[in-house]
């Protein structure tokens, strides 16, 4: 329900002037250079996502590169770094990065990590004893590695890939700082303009179909990839690959990644406190603002958890159509730019649900239309990962469907959810567009004084918010990345 | 331990003319099984042969197309209503054990019991019973396999279920293990008086643990006895074969229909065969006899050694009678080596079956 809404609002918006403009609008040939432009920095951004992502994550999990538990955790930090901070750090040091190329090197560098992230999480389930037999059978260490362990990690990598397709495409703060006109830029001006606010509706709506286009490819790539353990025992640890003089150009390649995506945008903060003309913003402000962004991140992980939860088990679960569709729609929701859905949520509040318009309840319910599919995502993919077995045993056993959920399904969910929960409690942090709309009158969150001291190139004044936001994303990142260590040996 | 079963049945399970397709799979059609209240059935069949389907139907897992199933009397499944899984009193051991992982031993045996200090007491009551006292604290990849799968069974008993079923239990313990845990798992079963269901591929399991030996082959229970009627007086040729080693020879019986006539000379049938002319006969490679042609009585089939496999308390002999090849059990100390020539002389009536 929460996920249709914003359509049912850009839906009727758009239809507002008829059905002869919508279709002139989107026949119009700026319409399909906006759909190009958006499709091609995805495509580009995804790709290279990939190929990183899932390099790094062999890396780590399957090589002895030197200092490979330090740099697992350090490889996750980009979630931390909001994807305009980044820019700006960049533009304000060479502003002619700005364009096609900036865009891209800034949405790598912040967007690697959802395709990195589940696939190491993916690696360290592989039974090695796969890969044993396909060595045994006369296989290369590299055949393998492309022929049979790329292949069962398909569902795990095609999951990220489309985190990051999503991701770019709703992206607003790095393309506007880097002044590349894709769709979010446009709609976001349009709206501001306010009006033609029915000609954002239809570009919204048809930002939604390529969406939904890249969804149903994915669930098309997934296919049914099974990747069950057939037996018994639990899987040993795979033995790391020596890399030997191999090692050099691999530590090349993650400084290469780290450089661009976590010691550039830090040194640059660092360097904008350190050059402060003006005076530091007081502590007090700063503490204060910390203390909402952290408040507001909890409750929109909380929420989105009890939402998730019930949508991930039956997707888990049950792979009917009606499940499969509440699945998707999820998805498309998240492709949506949180200026969409902040405004349509301004409709709905205003109209309908008009005691909590402008209050903490609305700004929580448009953080979990934006990241449910964070949350989804990660409660499915644990669910299926704990056998059926056990819940027919708790069956057996005198318990009810519902009482199955509470004492197996969700205790063995745990870890995943936990993850997917700090992924919700990260993305809230850093979000923008969503929390300028709908934030109750007076709240100030770190992204918000960052984002309005860095528009009128203040950077000194942002930078202690910058900072904070920074250090106190990279715990719980830092936490998400370790976990990944630990849960072999549990 | 099972008082609320009306006491007019007597019977904890009875599995009548159920049958049950996955679309065009035939899977299990007209299967009949009475267990009686306290005793232990096997059902043993070939793998894949719908043992573990007929076994989550019992348990209320999967729904039937045609046929009932009564648990202590009252109606469990038939094609109009099916009792959800929890309702029904069937404690499950699956193949793996399947314990919670995230519970220790006494999490995992209490978890069908209501909370409270008589929990703890029937918790430490049935690990005495499977021989765990003690591991209450332990997490569940702290037990050897063989201890997963007690603690297993521990879980079921605990809730005094009308019945359990074991799915394959010990299949994934390793052969000397298997036996020890097998004992100690039947043992605690029948110390606990509880009705149970064992489904298994394996012949000698179901041999020596049931009461009651039920054959599923393509799909229905085509014998159900003891185990020593069943290996001793199959009703068909297919459940000689499939339980036991058997030898089976073209043959042609007699007239009266008590005896044949077949490459190993004329038998004596142990049970009157249904018809005269063709068929075949079976015989035990345990009632044929390897004589030295010098000490053989004339008359006897003579063969070839072909090979020779010891197993420690006996050893199986292959002879070349006429082109066909007859298995033979002797003890060790017989002397058969391979190249040499034997008389056969048959222990007891074989079965005849017309073909």
């Amino acid at each position: 329900m929460l996920a249709v809404i914003p359509m049912w609002y850009l839906v009727d918006r758009a239809s507002g002037e008829g059905w002869g403009a919508v279709i002139d609008e989107v026949w119009r040939r700026r319409t399909f250079d906006l759909v190009t432009r958006s499709v091609g920095l995805a495509v580009t951004v995804t790709v290279i996502c990939v190929v990183v992502g899932v390099t790094a994550a062999w890396l780590v999990a399957r090589t002895d590169l030197p200092g490979r538990r330090f740099i697992q955790v350090a490889l996750a930090l980009p979630l931390a770094i909001p994807s305009y901070l980044s820019a700006f750090a960049w533009v304000s040091w060479r502003p002619s990065l700005a364009g096609f190329g900036g865009a891209v090197l800034v949405l790598v560098a912040t967007s690697y990590p959802y395709v990195y992230l589940p696939t190491l999480a993916a690696l360290r389930r592989l039974d090695p004893a796969h890969e044993e037999v396909a060595r045994s059978l006369g296989r290369r260490p590299m055949q393998v590695a492309v022929q049979l362990t790329l292949r069962q990690l398909r569902p795990a990598i095609t999951a990220g890939a489309l985190l990051v397709v999503l991701y770019v495409l709703s992206d607003f703060g790095a393309v506007a700082t880097m002044r590349y006109e894709v769709f979010t830029w446009v709609i976001f001006g349009a709206y501001r303009a306010g009006f033609n606010p029915s000609r954002a509706a239809i570009l919204s709506c048809v930002l939604i179909g390529v969406a939904m286009i890249v969804v149903a490819a994915e669930s098309r790539a997934r296919g049914r990839a099974e990747v069950a353990r057939i037996g018994s025992g639990t899987p040993r640890t795979a033995r790391p690959l020596p890399l030997g003089p191999g090692r050099i150009p691999a530590l090349s390649f993650v400084s290469a990644i780290l450089v661009p995506a976590v010691v550039f945008p830090v040194a640059r903060i660092l360097y904008w406190m350190q050059t402060s003309e003006s005076e530091l913003s007081p502590l007090g402000e700063v503490a204060s603002a910390l203390g909402s962004t952290l408040a507001l991140s909890l409750l929109a992980a909380v929420a989105a958890i009890l939402v998730a939860l019930p949508v991930g088990i039956l997707a888990a679960r049950f792979r009917s159509m009606t499940v499969r569709t509440i699945e998707r729609s999820t998805y498309v929701a998240h492709a949506l730019p949180g200026i969409v859905i902040a405004i349509s949520l301004v409709f709905i509040g205003a109209r309908v649900v008009r005691p909590i318009y402008q209050r903490t309840p609305l700004l929580v319910i448009g953080y979990v239309v934006l990241f449910l599919p964070l949350a989804v995502g990660a409660v499915r993919t644990s669910v299926e990962q704990s056998p059926i077995r056990l819940e027919e045993v708790a069956r057996s056993l005198g318990t009810t469907s519902s009482g199955v959920v509470r004492r197996v399904t969700a205790p063995l969910a745990m870890p995943g959810i936990a993850a997917g929960a700090t992924m919700v409690f990260l993305a809230t942090m850093k979000e923008l567009p969503a929390t300028l709309v709908l934030r109750p009158t007076g709240t100030e969150t770190l992204a918000l004084r960052l984002w309005n001291f860095t528009t009128v190139s203040d950077y000194s004044a942002a930078a202690p918010y910058a900072l904070a936001l920074m250090v106190f994303a990279a715990v719980p990142t830092a936490l998400l990345g370790g976990a990944l260590s630990w849960r072999r040996s549990s | 331990m099972t008082a609320d079963i009306s006491p007019s049945s007597g019977a904890a399970l009875e599995v009548i003319g159920v049958a049950k397709s996955f679309g065009r799979n035939q899977v299990l059609h007209d299967v009949h099984l009475t267990i009686a209240e306290g005793s232990i059935v096997a059902v043993l069949g070939p793998s894949g042969g719908g043992k573990t389907t007929l076994l989550r139907i019992i348990a209320g897992f999967e729904t039937v197309d045609d046929g009932v199933v009564r648990i202590g009397g009252t109606t469990a499944t038939s094609a109009r209503l099916v009792v959800v899984p929890e309702r029904r009193r069937v404690g499950i051991v699956p193949q793996e054990g399947a314990l919670f992982p995230h519970l220790d031993v006494a999490g995992n045996v209490g978890f069908g019991l209501s909370r409270g200090p008589q929990s703890v007491d029937r918790i430490a009551e049935v690990l005495r019973l499977v021989g765990l006292s003690g591991t209450e604290r332990l997490r569940p990849t702290q037990l050897s396999g063989g201890q997963q799968q007690r603690v297993a069974l521990a879980r079921a008993l605990a809730p005094n279920p009308v019945l359990i079923v074991l799915d394959e239990p010990f299949a994934s313990l390793d052969a000397g293990l298997r036996t020890y845990v097998r004992d100690e798992v039947f043992d605690a079963i029948r110390a606990a008086g509880t009705t149970a269901l064992l489904v298994t591929h394996d012949q000698q399991e179901a041999l020596s643990m049931a009461d009651q030996v039920a054959v599923l082959l393509g799909g229905s229970i085509v014998q159900s006895a003891s185990p020593r009627d069943l290996y001793a007086e199959p009703e068909r040729l297919d459940v000689a074969t499939f339980v036991g080693e058997a030898n089976v020879i073209d043959a042609v019986i007699a007239d009266d229909r008590w005896s044949a006539t077949c490459s190993l000379g004329e038998v004596p049938l142990r049970r009157q065969a249904t018809r005269s002319g063709d068929g075949q006969v079976v015989i035990r490679p345990e009632q044929i006899e390897l004589l030295l042609p010098g000490d053989a009585p004339r008359g006897l089939a003579r063969g070839r050694v072909r090979s020779r496999s010891f197993f420690g308390h006996d050893a199986m002999v292959r002879v070349d009678v006429a082109g066909r090849i007859i298995v033979a059990r002797v003890a060790v100390d017989v002397l058969a080596e391979p190249g040499t020539e034997r008389a056969l002389r048959i222990d007891g009536g074989a079965l005849a079956f017309a073909v």
